[in-house]
C-alpha cells in the first residue's frame, strides 16, 4: 500500500512538472503572437489565398480560452465519451484524459442502462441490441471531442457557449443546428434526421497561432436507415461539401447499405479534397479505440486507404460480437496562404480535418465455414448411412414357409 | 326422341366455350403444369428481387430473408419472430398494433392461394420436389413413414411453431437471451440453402460467439443435413415439420382456394393416397367430410389429378370450381405417363 502510494505521488510529481514545462512557454507564447480567432463573424483578408479565408462557412466555434487547447483537434463523436474506452481501462481512463469525473453524464448514462435492465433481465444483450438497432435511427446525439485519442479525448467544455453545427444530406438539403452545454460538463447536439440516406454533420473553425492560420473541419457521417430501405442505393451514398475548405470523405462499398459494417480487416478508404478538388500528399492518422496507430499520406486522386487492424482478443465468454469500437481519422496539409484574420496577420495556412467511424469484430474471428460445412456434410453421410442399413435391415431374403404335416 | 339423341353425344362435343375450356383444364398434364409454375415462381422467390420486385415483408412462404438482395419480399415467421421479441410492455402497447397489422397483411396473402403456397410457391418445397426427381431418375426408391410413425411425428410442426412464438416472448419478457432471436429462421435449411442459389453461402457457417448462436447454428447445419438426405428418401420430408405449414393451417378456414371431396363419388380406390407427398390417408378413407384439407396438406392437387371418378375432388376458389377429377382427364394423364 505504502509502496504504491508513493508511486502515486511520484508520478502526480512528474506530471505536474512535465505540464508546467509544457504549458509555460506555450501561454508565454500565446500572449505574445497568437490569439483564437471567435469567428462568428470572420473578418479574414488573405492576401495571396487561393482559397480565401472568407469563404468559410460559418465557421463559428466560440470556445472559452481554457481548457480549450487550440493544437488539439476537435471531432464529432456518435459516441459518448465514457462508452468508448479500452478494454480494462481504469475508471479513471473512463473519465477522459484531463481526469474529471463526469458525474451527470456518468449518472445520466447509469440511469438509462438501469432503465433498460428493469425492462429487461438480461439487459446487456437487449441493449447492445438496443443500441445496434439506434445506430440507424434519425435521432442522434452527437458529442464535441478534443484530442486525437478516441479512448481518452473529453469532450469539449462548453463554458456557456454554443457551437454552430451544419447538416447536409445527398439530397442537397442543409440546416443548421448547434452543440450546446447539457449539463454534464461538455457539448452536446441533438439531431434529427428528416429521411433516410446519409448526411454528414460539420464544425468548422479558424484561428491564427504563431503566424499561421488553422482551418479546422470536424465532420460526422451520420445514417438514418432501416433494414427494409435496402433497394435505395442511392440512399447509401456519401453527402459531400464541395465548399468545404477541407474534407474528409469516406469512401463507400460498392455494395454499401444500411447494415453495412466495418469490421477489423475490412479497408477503410478516405477521400482528402479541398473545395471540392482531391489534396495530394497530405498526411492522414487513424488512431483506434485500442491505441493502434497509423500513419499514411494521399495519392493524386486525394485517396488514402487503411486496414483496420484486429485489436480484441478477449476470452471465448467475454466475447460480444456487437462490441464496436471507435477510430479518429485526422489528415492535415500546409499551404502557403497568408493573410490577416481579426487583425491577426498569417504566413502560411494549415488545414486539418476530422472524422470519427465505428468498426466491429470481423465475422473471421467468430464464424467458422469449415464447421458449418462439416456438420451438413457428416449429418448427410450418417443419415444417408443409417437409412441404406435400415433398408438392408427390411430387405430380408426369401423363405419358404414349410408346413409341418405332423402339426396339421 | 331428342332426349335419347341429346345422350349419345359425347358432352364436349356440344359444350359451351367454357365447357370445353374446363375440359381442357381437366384433362392437361398437369404434373408438368405445376414443374413449370413451381420453377416460375422459384425464379420469383429466389431472383425476384434482382429485378426490384418488392412484395414486402408478409408473405406466407419462404421468400427467406438471408437471401439478401435476390428475394423479392420476405416470409413472414422471420419479422413475427422480431416483433414479438420486443420488451412485453412495447408488445401489448402501440407496437402491438404493427404486430396485427402484420398478421393482416399476411392473411390477406395467405387467403388467396391458402396452402397452395406450400404446393405450388414455396421454393424450399420446390427444390424437394426437384430432389425427388432427381431420386426416381437414379432409380432409387422413396421411403414411407408407418402410421404409427406418421402420428407422431405429425406433432413436430406445432412443437415448433409454438417454440418459435414462446422463445420471442420470452425474450420480451427477459427469461431468453436476445441471442436467440429468431429462432426458428435459424433452424430453417431454407437459410442455408435458398441464399445459396442466389451465389450467397454467407449462412453456411458455425457461429462461435455466443453458446446459444453456437447451438442454433450448429443445429440449422443439421437440419440442412437431415434436409438433403431426408428429401432424397422421403416426398416432402421438410414440409411435415413445417411451422409455416402448421401456421397456414389454423389460418385455412376462410381461405379462398380450397380442396373438396365428394364422399358420394369416392370408391375408395386409393390412387389419392399412393400419389400424396405427405402420406395423408384421410384423403382416401374420409367420404364424410367435403372439406377434406387436413394440416399436413399441401394443396399440389396431385390427388385430384389421380382420381378417376368424375367431380369426386375438386379444387375451387371462391366457390368456383378450377380444377376437378374427371375419368377422361385421368385416362388421358395416364395414357401419357404410360408412353413417356
Amino acid at each position: 500500500m505504502t509502496y504504491r502510494a508513493t508511486c502515486a505521488a511520484m508520478n502526480s510529481i512528474a506530471c505536474v512538472s512535465i505540464l508546467a514545462l509544457c504549458f509555460i512557454p506555450a501561454m508565454a507564447s500565446a500572449r505574445s503572437a497568437s490569439r483564437v480567432a471567435d469567428a462568428i463573424a470572420p473578418a479574414a483578408t488573405p492576401a495571396q489565398d487561393s482559397a480565401p479565408a472568407s469563404d468559410l462557412r460559418t465557421p463559428s466555434v466560440s470556445f472559452g480560452p481554457a481548457p480549450y487547447v487550440a493544437s488539439e483537434p476537435i471531432w464529432i463523436s456518435e459516441a459518448a465519451p465514457w462508452e468508448a474506452r479500452r478494454i480494462g481501462a481504469t475508471e479513471r481512463d473512463k473519465t477522459g484524459s484531463d481526469g474529471e469525473h463526469d458525474h451527470a453524464a456518468t449518472g445520466a448514462a447509469t440511469k438509462a442502462s438501469q432503465t433498460a435492465m428493469s425492462e429487461a433481465r438480461n439487459s446487456e444483450a437487449a441493449a447492445e441490441a438496443m443500441v445496434d438497432m439506434s445506430s440507424h435511427s434519425g435521432a442522434k446525439t452527437l458529442w464535441l471531442r478534443q484530442g486525437d485519442d478516441p479512448a481518452t479525448a473529453p469532450m469539449v467544455k462548453a463554458r456557456g457557449q454554443r457551437v454552430s453545427l451544419r447538416v447536409l444530406g445527398t439530397n442537397g438539403s442543409s440546416w443548421d443546428s448547434e452543440f450546446a452545454d447539457v449539463g454534464k460538463g461538455g457539448m452536446q447536439a441533438k439531431i434529427d434526421l428528416p429521411q433516410m440516406g446519409f448526411f454528414s454533420a460539420y464544425v468548422q473553425r479558424q484561428s491564427v497561432r504563431g503566424g499561421v492560420r488553422d482551418v479546422e473541419v470536424a465532420k460526422a457521417e451520420l445514417l438514418k436507415a432501416n433494414c427494409c430501405s435496402k433497394r435505395d442505393f442511392d440512399l447509401y451514398k456519401p453527402a459531400v461539401d464541395e465548399a468545404s475548405p477541407i474534407e474528409l470523405i469516406r469512401e463507400h462499398k460498392a455494395d454499401e447499405k444500411a447494415m453495412t459494417r466495418i469490421q477489423s480487416g475490412d479497408k477503410a478508404v478516405y477521400l482528402l479534397r479541398s473545395y471540392g478538388k482531391p489534396v495530394e500528399g497530405a498526411r492522414v492518422t487513424i488512431q483506434t479505440q485500442e491505441g493502434w496507430r497509423k500513419r499514411a499520406f494521399t495519392d493524386a486522386q486525394g485517396r488514402v486507404e487503411f486496414t483496420i487492424a484486429r485489436d480484441y482478443f478477449p476470452d471465448w465468454n467475454d466475447f460480444n460480437r456487437r462490441k464496436s469500437g471507435t477510430f479518429l481519422v485526422l489528415a492535415e496539409f500546409e499551404r502557403p496562404e497568408s493573410g490577416a484574420l481579426d487583425g491577426a496577420s498569417y504566413a502560411s495556412t494549415r488545414y486539418r480535418a476530422s472524422m470519427a467511424g465505428r468498426y466491429y469484430p470481423a465475422t473471421y474471428d467468430y464464424q467458422s465455414y469449415g464447421y458449418g460445412l462439416g456438420i451438413v456434410v457428416a449429418v448427410f453421410g450418417f443419415g444417408g448411412l443409417a437409412v441404406w442399413i435400415h433398408r438392408q435391415r427390411r430387405a430380408r431374403p426369401f423363405r419358404e414357409v414349410v408346413f409341418d404335416e405332423r402339426l396339421v | 326422341m331428342s332426349g335419347s339423341f341429346d345422350f349419345i353425344r359425347a358432352p364436349s362435343a356440344r359444350g359451351s366455350f367454357s365447357q370445353r375450356i374446363r375440359d381442357a383444364v381437366n384433362g392437361a398434364d398437369f404434373n408438368r403444369f405445376r414443374f413449370w409454375l413451381q420453377t416460375a415462381f422459384f425464379m420469383l422467390m429466389v431472383y425476384g428481387g434482382f429485378a426490384g420486385i418488392d412484395l414486402g415483408g408478409r408473405l406466407p412462404t419462404f421468400s427467406c430473408v438471408y437471401n439478401g438482395e435476390g428475394r423479392p419480399g420476405m416470409c413472414y415467421l422471420a419479422p413475427l419472430q422480431h416483433q414479438l421479441a420486443m420488451p412485453l410492455p412495447r408488445l401489448f402497447g402501440e407496437a402491438g398494433l404493427a404486430v396485427l397489422t402484420g398478421l393482416g397483411a399476411f392473411f390477406l396473402w395467405f387467403v388467396v392461394l391458402n396452402k397452395g403456397w406450400c404446393g405450388f410457391v414455396c421454393p424450399l418445397g420446390t427444390i424437394q420436389d426437384w430432389i425427388t426427381a432427381l431420386r426416381r431418375r437414379l432409380g432409387l426408391r422413396f421411403s414411407r413413414y408407418s402410421e404409427t410413425t406418421f402420428e407422431r411425428l405429425s406433432w413436430i410442426k406445432y412443437v415448433l411453431l409454438a417454440l418459435m412464438l414462446l422463445i420471442p416472448l420470452g425474450i420480451g419478457a427477459g427469461y431468453v437471451s436476445h441471442e436467440m432471436s429468431a429462432p426458428y429462421c435459424m433452424i430453417c435449411p431454407a437459410r442455408l440453402i435458398v441464399p445459396t442459389f442466389a451465389g450467397d453461402f454467407r449462412q453456411w457457417v458455425v457461429d462461435f460467439s455466443s453458446p446459444s448462436k453456437l447451438a442454433l447454428t450448429a443445429l440449422g447445419a443439421m437440419t440442412t443435413g437431415m434436409f438433403f438426405i431426408g428429401s432424397f428418401v422421403k416426398k416432402r420430408f421438410w414440409c411435415f415439420f413445417c411451422p409455416m405449414s402448421a401456421f397456414h393451417y389454423l389460418m385455412s378456414k376462410p381461405a379462398a382456394f380450397r380442396l373438396i371431396k365428394d364422399g358420394g363419388k369416392c370408391t375408395r380406390c386409393g390412387d389419392c393416397y399412393a400419389v400424396c407427398d405427405l402420406q395423408i390417408k384421410a384423403i382416401a378413407d374420409d367420404v364424410l367430410t367435403p372439406e377434406i384439407m387436413m394440416d399436413d396438406c399441401i394443396v399440389c392437387l396431385k390427388c385430384v389429378a389421380a382420381c378417376p371418378e368424375d367431380g369426386a375432388l375438386k379444387a375451387t376458389f371462391a366457390g368456383l370450381t378450377v380444377f376437378e377429377s374427371t375419368e377422361t382427364g385421368f385416362i388421358k394423364r395416364m395414357e401419357k405417363g404410360a408412353a413417356s
